[in-house]
Parts: C-alpha cells; sequence; structure tokens
C-alpha cells in the first residue's frame, strides 16, 4: 500500500516537474504554423482604420493577416528585428511590420519599391496599421 | 551701419529658429516592462511604440498597442497572443507630457542631456500621473536618442478591481487572487527611443 502510495507521489511530482519545464521553455507565439485569417491589401486595411478603428478592430486585432503592399523603407529596430514600411499605390505609407529575425536573409533581397507579400499578426493602428511576427510569404 | 547690425542680427535669430527641427518623431521605439509575481519575474518588450517630441514646447508623447507586447517566458507570450485574450477596448496606451527642463537642451549641437518627463498615462479609462528621468542625447546627424526610467505602482483600488475580474473569468474551485500568486504592485518600465527631425 505504502509503495503504491509513493509510486503515485513520485508519478505526481514527475508530472508536475516535466509540466513547470513545458511552461518555462515553451516557444514564443509565431505566426508560421496558424494558418491566414484574413487576406487583404495593405492599402485596404489601411483605410478599413481610417474608417472606423474600432469596428476594425473587432475585425483585425490578434489575427493573422497575409498582407500585400510596395515598400517604402526598410531598417532594423532596437532589438535588430528587420522592419517593413508599406505604402499603397498612391504612395501613402499605410502599414508597419516587423518581420521575425529568421526572415533577415530573405529581407535583404528586397529593395525599397519592390511589392511583398507577410504573413503577420494585426496589433492595431498607431500612425500606420502595425503587425508583428511577420514571415515574407513571396 | 546700425540697420546692418540689426538685420545681421534679425536673420542670425531667423535662422537659429529655423536649424531646430519643428518635432522628432520615432516609430518603432523600444518600451521594456519589468514585474514579478511569487513564481516568477515577468519580462516584456514592445518594440512598436511610436513618439512625438516638440523641442520648441517640451511636449512628448507616445502610443503603443497592447498586442504589440512581446513576453520573454514563451507560455505568457503564447497566451497573450492567443484569441482568447481579448484586448479590443484596451487596444492601445498612451503617454501625454511635457520635458521639464527641455529649455537647457541645445538641439543644435551633440552631447547628452539629463531630462525629467512629468505626464499623464492612459490605458482604456484608467489616467495615472507619472514622472520620469531619462537622457536625451543629441546626436552629430541630428537625430536624438532618449532614454526614460518609469516606475509605476498599482494603486489598491486597481488590484480589487484585477481580483474582481479574476473571480468573474476563472473557475470557481480556482479560488486565487492577486495576493496568492503574490503579484507585485510596482512596475518598471524603461523607454528607449531614436527619433528622426521632421
Amino acid at each position: 500500500m505504502r509503495r503504491t502510495i509513493l509510486k503515485i507521489l513520485i508519478g505526481i511530482s514527475l508530472a508536475v516537474l516535466v509540466g513547470y519545464i513545458v511552461v518555462l521553455y515553451m516557444p514564443k507565439a509565431t505566426v508560421k504554423t496558424k494558418s491566414v485569417d484574413v487576406t487583404i491589401s495593405a492599402g485596404d486595411i489601411y483605410a478599413d482604420y481610417m474608417a472606423d478603428e474600432a469596428a476594425a478592430n473587432e475585425k483585425y486585432l490578434g489575427k493573422v493577416i497575409a498582407i500585400d503592399g510596395l515598400i517604402d523603407e526598410k531598417y532594423q529596430d532596437e532589438n535588430d528585428a528587420p522592419i517593413v514600411i508599406l505604402m499603397n499605390e498612391a504612395g501613402d505609407i499605410v502599414a508597419l511590420v516587423t518581420l521575425e529575425s529568421s526572415q533577415l536573409s530573405k529581407w535583404e533581397t528586397y529593395n525599397e519599391g519592390d511589392p511583398i507579400k507577410i504573413k503577420a499578426m494585426c496589433n492595431g493602428m498607431l500612425m500606420e496599421v502595425a503587425l508583428s511576427k511577420g514571415v515574407i510569404v513571396e | 551701419m546700425f540697420k546692418l547690425i540689426k538685420l545681421g542680427f534679425l536673420a542670425a535669430v531667423f535662422l537659429s529658429a529655423t536649424l531646430i527641427p519643428s518635432k522628432y518623431t520615432c516609430r518603432t521605439g523600444h518600451i521594456h516592462i519589468e514585474t514579478s509575481n511569487r513564481f516568477t519575474d515577468i519580462v516584456a518588450d514592445n518594440y512598436q511604440v511610436y513618439s512625438e517630441f516638440n523641442p520648441n514646447t517640451g511636449d512628448v508623447k507616445f502610443t503603443g498597442l497592447m498586442k504589440a507586447f512581446e513576453f520573454k517566458m514563451g507560455a505568457l507570450d503564447q497566451a497573450f497572443n492567443s484569441s482568447r485574450v481579448d484586448l479590443s477596448q484596451f487596444a492601445k496606451f498612451n503617454f501625454e507630457g511635457s520635458v521639464k527642463n527641455f529649455k537647457g537642451i541645445n538641439f543644435d549641437k551633440a552631447g547628452k542631456y539629463p531630462a525629467t518627463v512629468d505626464g499623464f498615462l492612459y490605458i482604456g479609462s484608467y489616467k495615472r500621473r507619472t514622472k520620469a528621468n531619462g537622457t536625451i542625447e543629441i546626436l552629430p546627424d541630428g537625430k536624438m536618442k532618449t532614454t526614460a526610467n518609469f516606475r509605476i505602482k498599482i494603486e489598491e483600488a486597481s488590484m480589487n478591481t484585477i481580483n474582481k475580474l479574476m473571480k468573474q473569468k476563472l473557475p470557481s474551485v480556482i479560488a486565487l487572487d492577486t495576493e496568492k500568486l503574490g503579484i507585485s504592485r510596482d512596475i518598471h518600465l524603461n523607454l528607449n527611443a531614436n527619433y528622426r527631425p521632421r
């Protein structure tokens, strides 16, 4: 009887320990494994946010977006993550996308003015629509 | 002769006024937050903070998005970025204030200056007067680099609101509150931003 209780206690302790280690070392959220919720152009999502920010948040906030546009500017932020500023056909700045650091070599092959399609998570509206955790689709 | 000196003086005043940009802006400022509970430290970063600084008035503001926070602990980051966490009512946070000693800063010349910031932090309907100490560095290329350290203490009333929310959202068998979790009321917030003149 004692042995059985001991075995159960050891089993529970091991399960708790494994659970704790899993939680501690779980990878961060990524869009790589997530399916796209909305496919839209950078100009159109910006227009939606400009028309009604609260309604656009209901529609896009926290969702995985496949977004396309023209590159206005590219640089690296304080975390050395690649940044892409997107413009619409009229040349207005409409979106800011922070890419995953794993995208750096792919990002370097793009130039300002190039079209780009990115899968990223929508964070809402700053001066333009802000997305992060981006991965380049094409 | 006197007229010439007067004209020269006026031209110099005009030129010095036009050399200072009307504002500095930053698209990808960085906020680093640290707090703790009984089990672990909670560390999060946000690299999508928009900020504006007016060197003529000292006014400074920054705006960030809650969903742009990345938690150091993967499990927390995954939970925060899941669709179960609805932040549509608290999508943004804002700070509006001013650099109190901006008149002592020479924006034409490269150098590093201490700065005191005072203003209000807004998260949804929550408004809190907040002060910070930091530095403003004018770089040789005319850009500006700033750091500011804020210490925020969550008020007792706000902890009660969190406890109420936990009671509402968690199953009744999990009788947890902020005290049992040992959630600290102290939050350390550090802001770094690289501004460009506009």
